[in-house]
């Protein structure tokens, strides 16, 4: 089923290129002062690296379609969510963030896992 | 077949294209994108370890509004006797579910699972502050049919991860992916 397939691919390349933009627009909250009305979340300069890596990584793979680059972006963001949730509140804060942080990098983490899933799945209608 | 209904449905009903058009779907996913936001945002004031117990702010101040200001009396008792108690457990626990919803919810991913856990949070919050000094009954009245929407829309499927991973799940005989099937 080509035509299943390719409107399935392009579905995958239209979330990976909204999770991209996502990643890299999120990274203008660093100059969201810390009134909380204003501040989605609090993204350190730190957390914008990561989330600069990730987009660029999410791009490349919406770009290609290689599976691996989906894995590689979602892992960054999953292993700085998971280590941000960590050190929260602890003496050693790595990135400097705080809960607001570690979701955001999660949610990156979990689209961009997700689509590395919808990317590699065997396709049994082929 | 009257010449009314098929001309009915030779032409799409202008009612048709409000509920299911591109700008009904642009909706669905702005929604469901900013109670992501919401809770992405809700989970950077929750500190750890202490959650505010040691200068009586943050969670632990709200949380014991249940009891200075009771809503419903079996709430506020399970807030005074098991949640208080134990509040450095309840804190992780409600950093970890609210990160966890705002996380989900921006990706589109299980979303009616976690529309529905966001029903739940919202009902534990809104039983907690509602007879709070200075709260907005409506905040969590219109937070709560936010989530109803999300629900009955389904709407990671639009714009999320449930729409992409969806035919993949449909595909697969597991029972993972069955139970994702129900829960997106």
């Amino acid at each position: 089923m080509t035509t299943q397939t390719s409107t399935q691919d392009a579905r995958v390349q239209r979330v990976g290129y909204g999770l991209s933009v996502g990643a890299a627009v999120s990274i203008v909250l660093i100059l969201a002062p810390s009134n909380d009305a204003v501040r989605l979340a609090k993204v350190t300069p730190i957390a914008a690296l990561v989330l600069l890596a990730v987009a660029v990584l999410g791009g490349l793979a919406a770009r290609t379609g290689k599976a691996a680059l989906y894995l590689a972006a979602g892992g960054l963001a999953l292993v700085a969510a998971v280590l941000q949730l960590v050190q929260f509140g602890q003496p050693t804060n790595w990135i400097g963030g705080n809960g607001s942080t570690a979701a955001l990098l999660a949610g990156f983490g979990v689209g961009f896992i997700g689509l590395f899933y919808a990317a590699r799945a065997p396709r049994n209608s082929e | 077949m009257s010449t009314a209904s098929a001309t009915q449905q030779a032409t799409p009903d202008s009612a048709d294209e409000i509920d299911h058009g591109r700008g009904a779907r642009i909706g669905l996913a702005f929604v469901r994108i900013t109670i992501g936001r919401l809770w992405i945002q809700s989970a950077g004031w929750k500190t750890p370890p202490a959650f505010g117990r040691d200068s009586e702010t943050g969670l632990f101040k709200y949380s014991t509004y249940a009891v200075d200001y009771p809503v419903f009396g079996p709430f506020s008792w399970l807030m005074e006797n098991v949640v208080l108690p134990n509040f450095t457990l309840f804190g992780y626990l409600t950093l970890l579910v609210e990160a966890s919803l705002g996380a989900f919810l921006l990706v589109g991913l299980a979303t009616r699972f976690w529309a529905i856990v966001g029903m739940g949070q919202t009902v534990a919050i809104a039983l907690s502050v509602l007879n709070g000094p200075n709260e907005f009954p409506w905040t969590y009245y219109l937070l709560f049919a936010a989530h109803v929407v999300i629900l009955v829309t389904a709407a990671g499927r639009t714009a999320g991860l449930d729409g992409v991973l969806r035919p993949r799940w449909l595909q697969s005989s597991g029972r993972p992916a069955r139970l994702l099937m129900k829960l997106s």
